[in-house]
């Protein structure tokens, strides 16, 4: 009874309401992506492209500039040039994403070095603060999970085939380079906004854990997007009451869940055979 | 145009109806399946027999029926010319069999023009209306009654090899 008027009294705390409705959002836009990622077996650029933001962040820092002008446009071309590394400079795209993540963390390290001041700073975008975020970056986070979501709707069934069987998909007539761009930029602005949420280091296990929990009980693509939706859902929002409750850092907390609910269904699967 | 086996993934999460059903986006102006278009997938499913599989994961499949899948969704969008490559290496006899009735159907009840890569002369040869030979430069080009009691083949092949692709072992 104590833990249920706590949860309610918690929802009535304006911080609360925000949390719950970015990471909502996010969860959402992350788990969709995701699906489509981990198929191509492009999730580790989340990944890569997540350590691109941490080290943005703390050049914006350093500047003093608001860390969303400056991170955006990095991080897209980040993931412009971590695609034209794999497919002009013939590198591994595991190699490719290994060299741009690797160099962006030192980068950032060395700036934090310059900046010594803004280490408390630097932590909410290594970790996250979902508790502590403006209503503008709500706001950010909302709109850019939205542009997602919809942009996946219109281009589902393409995307769909673009996983699934690539060569099909171009004599179909589907443009796969725009989409590839469209989608990776796409992915670019969902990180850079969900960094401020669940931090740098943890943000690609929004995106990968959701896809990967699903696929070990999913029998169509419909009721993977749908299971996929709903784990990272679940994952987010009793991840922000729990870290309430229990007085723990949110971002952790939510990929703990995550990490719970895949090891859950990865026993399930094993022992039900689902596929 | 028909695709190779290897590219099934043993673990994307899809299930045949969705796979067959993707052989529409092709010239398909809006992104949005309808109805209809899930009456095509059906009466696809009916016509190649496989209603059984259509709800199995892809991944799941025999080589056999992935095959049969991945025809249907290649038809499904019924284009004039069918190009098949290699399309019965990796099947049994029975579903190859299948599978080359099938195609013979298709070019003589809905006059399809189908284009078949295949080093399978002998098998070929009883369905196709024409043969081209090619290695390299092209050794031969008629019909599968022509190849068989053509001189330059017996010379080119040798006799028993000609026999044996003809099938006039008696």
């Amino acid at each position: 009874m104590e833990l249920i008027s706590l949860l309610l009294r918690s929802v009535q705390y304006e911080f609360i309401q925000k949390a719950l409705l970015s990471g909502t959002f996010l969860a959402i836009s992350s788990a969709l992506l995701g699906v489509f990622l981990a198929l191509q077996r492009k999730s580790l650029i989340s990944d890569g492209l997540s350590h691109v933001s941490f080290a943005t962040a703390a050049l914006a820092l350093l500047i003093g500039l608001s860390p969303l002008i400056i991170s955006l446009p990095l991080v897209i071309l980040a993931s412009i040039l971590i695609n034209k590394l794999v497919s002009h400079a013939h590198i591994y795209s595991d190699s490719a994403i290994g060299l741009v993540s690797s160099l962006s963390i030192a980068v950032g390290v060395l700036i934090v070095n310059v900046g010594s001041g803004f280490n408390v700073d630097i932590y909410s975008y290594l970790f996250g603060s979902i508790l502590a975020i403006s209503p503008i970056e709500t706001a950010l986070c909302i709109a850019a999970s939205l542009i997602t979501i919809v942009l996946i709707i219109i281009f589902f069934n393409d995307l769909f085939l673009i996983s699934y069987d690539e060569d099909y998909a171009r004599i179909s007539g589907i443009n796969v380079i725009m989409l590839d761009l469209t989608f990776s930029t796409v992915q670019s602005v969902v990180i850079v906004v969900g960094i401020k949420i669940v931090g740098a280091m943890l943000i690609s296990s929004l995106i990968i854990f959701p896809a990967i929990t699903s696929l070990q009980i999913a029998r169509s693509f419909k009721s993977m997007i749908i299971f996929s939706v709903s784990i990272s859902l679940l994952s987010v929002i009793i991840g922000i009451f729990s870290s309430f409750v229990f007085n723990a850092p949110t971002g952790a907390t939510i990929v703990l869940l995550n990490g719970i609910l895949f090891l859950i269904f990865f026993i399930l699967n094993k022992i039900f055979k689902f596929k | 145009m028909q695709q190779k086996i290897s590219i099934a993934d043993s673990n994307f999460p899809s299930n045949v109806q969705e796979i067959i059903r993707s052989g529409l986006l092709i010239n398909k102006k809006s992104k949005i399946y309808s109805s209809i278009d899930n009456e095509k997938v059906d009466s696809i499913i009916e016509k190649l027999g496989i209603e059984d599989i259509k709800y199995k994961l892809i991944g799941k499949l025999s080589g056999g029926q992935i095959q049969k899948a991945l025809l249907a969704r290649a038809i499904i969008s019924d284009p004039d010319i069918l190009i098949l490559d290699e399309p019965t290496t990796a099947l049994d006899p029975n579903s190859r069999d299948f599978f080359y009735n099938y195609i013979k159907e298709l070019n003589e009840k809905e006059n399809k023009t189908i284009i078949l890569v295949s080093h399978d002369i002998g098998a070929v040869g009883k369905f196709a209306k024409k043969i081209l030979y090619l290695d390299r430069v092209v050794i031969f080009y008629g019909t599968f009654s022509e190849f068989c009691h053509s001189s330059d083949m017996t010379k080119y092949f040798g006799n028993i090899s000609q026999h044996f692709f003809c099938q006039r072992h008696n």
